[in-house]
């Protein structure tokens, strides 16, 4: 809807006019933007999951583990997109199930393999992950929670994340991509 | 899995089985993909994460639609299908005997880029579109799109996925030469493949190894240079030393196709990625436009009907 609109303002520049980079996709860029800001919309995390869902974890405890994932993705050369939707998946699964401290880690290398499973062209073995952890997320553990991760997500696993986006208003605020890192890093 | 009745084995893949099985409350036939991960020492396997992620996101009459998801304590996995019969491959075969079809080839072609027209603008890229990915039910007439196993979805601007994709005989020249980035013009040129083996029940470019295969692309696309596609010469597989072969007519090989569908065809196996046209534009093309009369006349095709012609234009757009 954004791109349309915007191409029949003369003044806004129609940021899908360049049909000669195919990577852009402009032909079906506009489609595709309003179709993931109707899934951002219905898979959205819940806000304040730490306050009526939560009893044993704190939002201290989430920021160390995802400043643990980063370096493990760093670790893993992963690709952004995966740490991201790594972010994501563990948010979507903590608006809903209770969990204890003791398993938050789990909880998040295993969200970890299933968004490279996702995104990575070669995602890292199960036992790199369980390796990872000094072995404190055994095999075994891993896998039942990777079911039930995707159980309790029935597979949604498709959600737009702010990288998604950041990268479409780049575009449009005409900046120029050539250090996208550097504008991701303020994320 | 209460609600579904295992029947006899229909196929097996390289993780797990494919029964047909019956929705008993229902009685709706159906395919089940069966599996455990515990044999799969890595846990749910990324292809089955892939598919299903990325089909349990599509609602569209020609991409096969998935039903449920199952799993129980003991890590068996269940992935319910609706259960088609027939794929492209068996019906050439059988129902595709001679040119006469031209009607039943074009509303395949139609159903075919709706689908990839669909998928792309969910920004998923198949990458592995053969005959035998499409299904076809004959009592509704519809084709449909099947075995996601190989789609991704893509972000933009598009960074590099994995080379090894799409089956050789349909691979596009740009993963052929190893061209790092690709995008969803590499399906469309597996739709002109699968076009042109629908005409003549052969496969135009058909070589025994990549190489050979390229080759079989450039005699009779040409080969390209830096004039025609950009950026060729640097392409990691760009072969030394390859005769400068000049574009055939592409009317020569397919003498029985009116001339709109001969420029589609070429226009679909564009070597140029960037030029190459796009699902949503091919179906806009005058080959799919409305015919006069004379054609309502010809031999009613076998069994597939075709669409009504009124019925063309709305088609094109996302429901």
């Amino acid at each position: 809807v954004c791109g349309k609109l915007m191409s029949t303002n003369p003044d806004v520049r129609d940021i899908d006019s360049d049909h000669k980079d195919p990577r852009l996709c402009s032909l079906y860029a506009p489609d595709i933007y309003s179709n993931l800001r109707a899934v951002e919309f219905i898979r959205r995390p819940c806000s304040n999951f730490m306050e009526t869902v939560q009893r044993d974890i704190t939002q201290s405890m989430r920021g160390i583990l995802v400043d643990w994932l980063v370096e493990v993705s760093e670790e893993f050369k992963l690709v952004p997109d995966t740490l991201y939707l790594t972010v994501h998946l563990i948010d979507l699964f903590l608006s809903q199930n209770y969990i204890e401290r003791q398993r938050l880690k789990l909880l998040g290398i295993t969200c970890m393999l299933i968004a490279s499973k996702y995104e990575e062209i070669r995602a890292p073995r199960v036992e790199e992950f369980c390796f990872i952890t000094d072995n404190t997320c055994p095999r075994g553990e891993v896998l039942t929670m990777e079911s039930q991760v995707l159980n309790y997500l029935g597979f949604q696993l498709a959600a737009p994340t702010a990288k998604s986006f950041l990268r479409r208003f780049l575009r449009a605020a005409q900046a120029i991509y050539k250090t996208p890192s550097l504008e991701l890093e303020f994320l | 899995m209460e609600k579904y009745k295992l029947g006899k084995v229909i196929g097996i893949g390289a993780y797990g089985i494919v029964h047909r099985g019956l929705n008993l409350e229902t009685n709706q036939i159906v395919a089940i993909k069966r599996f455990y991960t515990f044999d799969c020492k890595n846990g749910v396997p990324y292809t089955t994460i892939q598919e299903i992620s990325m089909l349990i996101e599509m609602y569209h009459i020609n991409i096969v639609k998935l039903l449920d998801v199952i799993s129980n304590t003991k890590n068996e996995w269940y992935i319910i299908f609706e259960y088609l019969d027939l794929d492209l491959e068996k019906y050439m075969v059988t129902y595709l005997k001679d040119s006469m079809e031209k009607h039943t080839i074009k509303y395949i072609m139609h159903q075919i880029l709706s689908g990839v027209m669909y998928c792309h603008k969910h920004r998923i890229m198949h990458r592995d579109l053969t005959p035998d990915k499409l299904l076809i039910d004959l009592n509704a007439s519809v084709v449909k799109i099947a075995d996601f196993g190989m789609a991704r979805a893509f972000d933009f601007p598009l960074r590099a996925y994995s080379p090894e994709v799409v089956t050789t005989w349909y691979r596009a020249p740009e993963i052929l030469l190893g061209s790092p980035v690709y995008t969803t013009a590499v399906d469309v040129w597996s739709v002109g493949c699968i076009f042109a083996k629908m005409l003549t029940r052969q496969n135009l470019f058909a070589g025994a190894s990549k190489n050979e295969h390229l080759r079989k692309i450039f005699s009779i696309m040409g080969t390209p240079n830096e004039r025609t596609w950009p950026g060729v010469t640097s392409l990691p597989y760009y072969p030394a030393g390859l005769p400068e072969y000049y574009p055939e007519n592409l009317e020569e090989f397919f003498p029985d196709l009116e001339p709109a569908g001969v420029d589609l065809l070429s226009e679909m196996l564009c070597m140029n990625p960037a030029r190459r046209i796009s699902a949503h534009r091919a179906l806009q093309h005058a080959y799919f436009k409305k015919k006069k009369r004379k054609e309502k006349k010809e031999k009613k095709m076998m069994i597939l009907d075709p669409i009504e012609e009124e019925k063309e234009e709305e088609d094109d757009d996302d429901p």
